[in-house]
């Protein structure tokens, strides 16, 4: 019966893995073709001034709301700082994405790829868009004030990410300082 | 009963339908597609000369006709192999570095099925491979099942560029093995009747399956163009490195924020 469970559990997985990859965006051929100009300019990371993202999420501001307004009035404000702060979440998932698009495109055609290394690598990038979702969910239920500090580690690791951008490319064009200083505790 | 006789003139349409696509697809792609897949044109040849084979087997000793279904489908879940064997070599072709990671892989598949078959020739337990023609077909076709789960997992994640033929002939492929699977278990755990019953499914799959090829092999489309990043072609190691780095800092910054 085991080896029955585990038949019908790798059919029923390849064919999900089959209808993903039928399915997903098709290779496009002008994307390759792309001048490594161009692959610099999609990992640049653009960000919005640290201070604005502060300032958005000032806890003076609720407060003040708090103080001021009606109940209505501060649902309305929570839900819209709350979508700013999922924003920046989204934003950071998409640039490390980029990144590992990045890596998979240049060692792809690399013959000294190691797989063991390769592996472990695979494994922290699952591992960190698990706890990105884990985050994510958590920022409905805590709030975005709750979730503030979180913003000084989005303009962080953005920050990281911009300075192995630059090592990868090799190129000076990039080097300007992150437009957020590292978190801090 | 003419229920029954409906079904019958149905089996028989998809039977005839599929060799007639067979017929196509080995006659009119073998010239312009012999060279690129040689291996798959192959495996669609034996088929084809099994189902026509099969067809006097089928209606002057109906008896024989078990035990050449299964001895045939043995054969060609073997020759199954050799088609994934081609996907591998025609994908990776311009993919060392990938083509290297998959090698270990499946060298390291290859040690797990091995020490399962020890422990079990060893272990004292019955054989199940050997049970009869359905498992054994069953446990050839999961473990395709595993390997093309595999390639379609690393082509995945790393963006290997498949041309048109290619892709339909995986498609196809990979449909087929996967409904085979859950047909063949089925068959052999569910009992003969419910065993039949999804045995129904699986020749209008195939028949899916062949169109699919009879149209992606029609004509020869063109391979991918693929470019290589200049900048870090020779630097695997410190991309690798650098990669890793980053995502530890960027999991370590979110997990933080998790903490009271």
């Amino acid at each position: 019966m085991i080896p029955a469970l585990f038949s019908i559990v790798v059919s029923v997985l390849l064919l999900g893995i089959l209808t993903y990859w039928a399915f997903r965006r098709p290779w496009s051929a002008s994307e390759s073709r792309s001048s490594p100009a161009d692959k610099s300019k999609a990992l640049r990371l653009e960000l919005p001034p640290a201070d604005l993202i502060e300032r958005v999420l000032d806890p003076h501001d609720l407060a003040f709301v708090r103080k001021e307004s009606s109940a209505e009035t501060v649902r309305l404000f929570e839900q819209e700082r709350r979508a700013l702060a999922i924003s920046w979440l989204r934003h950071t998932r998409r640039q490390v994405g980029r990144l590992m698009s990045y890596h998979v495109g240049a060692v792809r055609q690399n013959i000294n790829l190691r797989p063991a290394l390769e592996i472990q690598l695979g494994l922290h990038y699952v591992r960190f868009l698990v706890v990105y979702e884990l985050i994510l969910g958590l920022s409905h239920i805590r709030g975005p004030f709750q979730i503030r500090l979180m913003m000084g580690y989005v303009v962080g690791v953005t920050a990281q990410l911009r300075g192995v951008s630059d090592q990868l490319l090799g190129t000076a064009q990039f080097s300007t300082p992150a437009s957020a200083p590292p978190p801090t505790q | 009963m003419p229920q029954v006789k409906v079904t019958h003139i149905a089996d028989q349409l998809v039977w005839r339908t599929c060799i007639s696509l067979e017929v196509i697809l080995v006659f009119h792609s073998v010239p312009v597609m012999l060279k690129r897949f040689p291996i798959f044109h192959g495996y669609i040849a034996c088929v084809l000369v099994r189902d026509v084979a099969a067809i006097p087997i089928y209606t002057m000793w109906p008896s024989l006709y078990s035990t050449f279904y299964w001895s045939t489908a043995f054969v060609t879940a073997i020759l199954g192999y050799a088609v994934i064997l081609e996907i591998y070599n025609r994908s990776l072709a311009r993919f060392p570095g990938v083509a290297r990671f998959i090698r270990v892989g499946l060298v390291g598949l290859l040690f797990l099925v091995a020490a399962r078959a020890f422990v079990e020739l060893f272990g004292g337990a019955a054989n199940p491979l050997a049970s009869s023609a359905a498992l054994l077909e069953r446990d050839l076709r999961t473990l395709q099942a595993i390997l093309l789960g595999v390639f379609l997992g690393i082509v995945s994640f790393y963006q290997i560029p498949i041309g048109k033929n290619l892709r339909g002939i995986i498609v196809g492929y990979t449909l087929y093995v996967g409904v085979r699977v859950v047909e063949l278990t089925a068959y052999t755990e569910s009992g003969k009747a419910i065993g039949i019953f999804v045995s129904k499914l699986e020749p209008f799959i195939y028949l899916i399956c062949l169109s699919l090829w009879t149209l992606v092999l029609w004509s020869r489309a063109p391979e991918p163009i693929v470019d290589t990043v200049p900048s870090i072609d020779h630097d695997c190691d410190l991309l690798l490195r650098q990669t890793r780095t980053q995502l530890s800092r960027a999991f370590s910054f979110l997990t933080r924020t998790v903490r009271p």
